[in-house]
């Protein structure tokens, strides 16, 4: 123990005298900060986008509730009779749902840039609507975000490359090597203790960077302990893995320059090399479908649908629909352009649409799953992914709340269609009870299988280091 | 008659690299990737190609055996698909992040759809696995570690005292160095890309030539580092710091600097969300820009002009059918408002293009990397241009299909008539033609100017080094 103590005092001297160890950290440092503040300009950027899609939306509302409200005059009479009709309330009021941004959203954007975070809503479906994606510059998102996220998984690692792979050269460069390669074990005690005494000071200034982040970002009330301590613990334990490797290659005893050709190239490999390269081989077995098809289909199913006889088009709605029978109407119903036979069209239109879409998606989700399953194993990929889990920018949480959206314009289509099929107009009163959006998100658990998964392959790859080490 | 000294310098250094079993390994391990890039990107590229021709066919073909009313063709539709360029199969560029269809369709002014990148749960942070990525990644950290010994090694093993006794001048060592290794990585960057260009022949003369200038373009950028790898070497005190101090170089040229370009022209020009965007649009078509009236309003206006033209006080009198004509109306005024609003944008995305190119005077990856997506293609510039003319095709397709109704001699709010197949057949097809090279090096004259730049700062370098005393 005291021979422990007594070298990492020594590096901790030597660690002030050293302006490459200062310049990587305060570098490091540096860019994690500009990081945390670019990812949290972007989310102030779509908080605002939020507010004035709503302050877009009261505007709307108030224009709707004071058309309805005048009725001083006869031309305003028959304004506000036409207006709160329920197809004009649906068209004037259509409801927006908003995927709001997760409290860390800023510290891992993940794929929030392709897709949409907010979806109009009627209260029916035309499969040909115009993209909701934002906006962006695809020429910055290939070039890629500077988040927390991206500094942790592929400039700590480097970080990490810099602080160790010198570690047995500097001792035979101080002439100590000799010496204590007499006792194998001596040296390798000694090349340990340097690397943990590395470890905990990236360690400590990784974790103070991590509460510094969560500090700067708003990141709500209460302030989210187990996020922070989950994300800690996931830049734990990828250090340590990252560490573990250093020990490993350092083992084997090369120059400095081997060693950092080594290195370089671990990390070329887990982290750009095996990931594209794997991607690319599943995009080619797995090509993700244009979808010409659904839309040739949609137009032709279109086209059928609405040229049925409207008394198929009514029957149709009414099956679908049987709350509604009281004020079914046979013979206005079955003229065509009633309003039973277009519900009806619209009905039978997403019922043929789902049924066309399955195949494709599933074709989408096996691209992703056999992707997945070949990238898991990386520790980076391991990584970044639970990053952007925890900040919600994740596909699946888009698509989640893409089947939010699908269950809320249900719920919209519950509130109005009662107004559209009994002939009833809206009033003051309903327009406060109109149904309002809430994103659900997904609770976040302690990823403990793959913190373990992390932690076994550090300590293999240390076994393996100490196992030639005594070779 | 006597050799030059820089020549015998320059041919030793070759002799011993093609001695050496590093640059034996490294070309074959880098030829051998080259390959499987490029197998897996024309194995995407006949993918991607037979993909859109079938679509492409499929929706000709439903277009030119229809026989319907025109405005209802006109809600039918079609769908235009971008053209995959055969240079993509090298440098697939922007291409994950670009819509490939456009839906022409009546009164919606859509945008290019279906990016792969909104179907994958990955995100490539560094591009995919392609032949650009590892002449842009590989490449320089190849030549890094190769050249990082080319004097230290001397100094350290006391040759280079030997040299200078034998009067051999600095500069005739740095420049005979860095012709030896650029005589001997040349090759070995320009023979594969001269194999590969042999799929490439068929192609026309303009895509040769755009890959005869890739072909330079590389060598360019090979040559930088060569010189910035020999000068690392020449300056620092041993092989050791030149190897650290390329490496640091590489990871900050490539990794780290690209994403703060990036992030720092993102958030100087921000692009506003798209409800934003579509409010704008909607609100400058109903209200009217410039005193134009609102939409009602310059409906009547218009309808009031087309009757005194015709001298009649109502629609039912006029000799052709209004209805064609006051949508042809509203489609050009909404593809006004909506032209003027995406240019906005379009200057918005210029802006940080332009932040990216002035980027590339500090960095010659960002400037290669530009200037290899510009000549193959895959630019942002390339799908502005198919965009724009795809939009242009949709106006006017919905401009003949609008008029064809107005002159049809069909009554006023009547579809029974319907156009035949031929004339369906007739109208003018899509077609999208490559800007001509003096347009690309036009768009990309920041990235050009930026490589010969680095070229002459990089031997600028080794000159200044040149008269000291001693490298």
């Amino acid at each position: 123990m005291n021979r422990f103590l007594a070298i990492l005092e020594k590096e901790r001297k030597l660690f002030f005298r050293q302006p490459w160890f200062w310049g990587g950290l305060a570098v490091y440092g540096l860019l994690t900060l500009y990081a945390v503040k670019l990812g949290d300009h972007e989310i102030e950027a779509r908080r605002q986008a939020i507010d004035r899609l709503k302050a877009g939306a009261a505007q709307d509302l108030k224009e709707v509730q004071s058309k309805m409200a005048d009725t001083t005059n006869n031309r305003g009479h028959e304004a506000a009779k036409l207006t709160s009709k329920a197809f004009m309330i649906n068209f004037k009021l259509p409801q927006t749902t908003v995927k709001p941004p997760a409290p860390l959203a800023a510290l891992s954007s993940g794929v929030s840039s392709f897709h949409p975070w907010h979806r109009e809503v009627r209260y029916t479906k035309s499969y040909q609507e115009q993209t909701e994606a934002p906006l962006f510059n695809p020429l910055l998102l290939f070039t890629g975000h500077l988040d927390l996220s991206f500094v942790l998984v592929y400039l700590l690692p480097l970080l990490v490359i810099m602080l160790s792979y010198g570690v047995y050269s500097a001792e035979k460069e101080a002439g100590t090597e000799s010496i204590l390669s007499i006792h194998a074990q001596n040296l390798d005690f000694v090349i340990r203790s340097k690397l943990i005494f590395r470890f905990v000071v990236t360690g400590f200034l990784v974790a103070l960077l991590n509460l510094t982040a969560f500090g700067f970002i708003p990141v709500g009330s209460p302030f989210p302990w187990t996020l922070l301590i989950i994300w800690n613990s996931l830049a734990a334990v990828y250090l340590l893995f990252w560490f573990s490797i250093s020990y490993l290659v350092v083992s084997l005893r090369q120059t400095a320059q081997v060693s950092l050709l080594i290195l370089t190239s671990c990390w070329l490999l887990l982290l750009i090399g095996l990931p594209a390269t794997l991607n690319g081989l599943v995009r080619l077995y797995y090509p993700f479908p244009l979808r010409d098809e659904i839309a040739s289909y949609r137009r032709h199913q279109g086209e059928v649908i609405w040229n049925m006889p409207p008394k198929i088009l009514t029957d149709t709605f009414n099956r679908a629909f049987p709350d509604y029978l009281a004020s079914a109407n046979r013979s206005r119903d079955t003229l065509a352009l009633s309003d039973r036979s277009v519900a009806g069209y619209y009905h039978l239109l997403d019922q043929q649409m789902t049924k066309i879409l399955q195949p494709y998606q599933a074709d989408v989700n096996r691209h992703n799953t056999v992707s997945y399953r070949l990238v898991r194993w990386l520790p980076g990929y391991l990584l970044e992914d639970s990053f952007t889990r925890m900040a919600e920018n994740d596909l699946y949480s888009y698509l989640r709340f893409e089947e939010q959206t699908e269950l809320f314009q249900k719920t919209w289509q519950k509130f109005l269609y009662p107004f559209h099929f009994n002939d009833r107009s809206l009033n003051l009163a309903d327009l406060n009870r109109m149904p309002v959006f809430r994103y659900t998100p997904m609770p976040i658990h302690f990823p403990v299988k793959r913190i373990s998964y992390l932690l076994a392959l550090a300590a293999g790859i240390y076994m393996l280091g100490r196992a030639i080490v005594k070779n | 008659m006597k050799i030059p000294l820089v020549l015998i310098v320059a041919r030793n250094e070759r002799a011993k690299l093609f001695r050496s079993k590093t640059i034996r390994v490294l070309a074959s391990l880098l030829w051998l990737l080259i390959a499987f890039a490029a197998l897996t990107g024309w194995q995407r590229y006949r993918l991607d190609t037979g993909m859109k021709m079938r679509a492409d066919s499929l929706f000709l073909h439903e277009w030119e055996h229809q026989e319907a009313n025109p405005h209802s063709a006109a809600h039918f539709g079609t769908y235009l698909f971008k053209p995959v360029n055969v240079l993509a199969a090298y440098e697939p560029g922007l291409n994950t992040y670009l819509g490939v269809s456009y839906r022409v369709e009546a009164h919606v002014q859509h945008e290019p759809d279906q990016a792969a990148i909104q179907d994958s749960a990955w995100i490539p942070r560094f591009g995919e696995y392609s032949l650009s990525m590892l002449l842009l990644l590989l490449v320089p950290l190849f030549i890094l570690c190769l050249t990082h010994n080319s004097i230290s090694g001397e100094r350290d093993g006391g040759t280079l005292t030997l040299l200078e006794l034998q009067g051999v001048k600095n500069s005739e060592i740095l420049v005979g160095k860095a012709w030896g290794y650029f005589s001997v990585i040349g090759p070995v960057v320009l023979i594969p890309l001269l194999l590969l260009s042999i799929p490439v022949w068929p192609a026309n003369s303009d895509i040769l030539l755009r890959y005869g200038l890739l072909v330079v373009g590389y060598l360019l950028y090979s040559l930088i580092f060569t010189l910035l790898g020999i000068f690392f070497s020449a300056s620092l005190k041993n092989a050791n710091s030149a190897l650290g101090t390329g490496l640091f170089f590489w990871v900050i040229m490539t990794i780290a600097m690209p994403k703060l370009v990036a992030g720092l022209a993102g958030e100087k020009h921000t692009l506003p969300s798209r409800y934003e965007f579509s409010r704008l649009v909607q609100e400058a078509y109903q209200k009217g820009v410039e005193n134009d009236g609102s939409a009602s309003e310059r409906y009547e206006k218009y309808l009031d002009e087309i009757l005194s033209r015709y001298g009649v006080d109502s629609v039912e009198k006029l000799p052709l059918n209004f209805d064609g004509l006051a949508m042809q109306f509203s489609e050009d005024y909404y593809a006004k408002v909506y032209t003027d609003h995406l240019a906005t944008v379009e200057q918005m995305l210029d802006d940080q293009a332009a932040a990216m190119g002035n980027g590339a005077f500090l960095n010659p990856f960002l400037a290669m990397q530009q200037l290899s997506m510009g000549l193959a293609g895959t630019d942002l510039r390339h799908h502005l241009a198919f965009y724009h003319d795809a939009k242009a095709y949709r106006d006017n397709f919905i401009r003949t299909l609008n008029l064809d109704l107005a002159h049809s001699g069909s009554g006023y709010l009547s579809y029974s008539y319907k156009a035949p197949p031929d004339f369906y057949r007739k109208m003018e097809k899509f077609t999208h033609k490559l800007p001509p090279i003096r347009t690309i090096l036009g768009w990309q004259y920041r990235a050009v100017i930026a490589l010969i730049v680095w070229s002459a700062v990089a031997a600028a370098m080794l000159w200044i080094l040149s008269v000291r005393k001693r490298v």
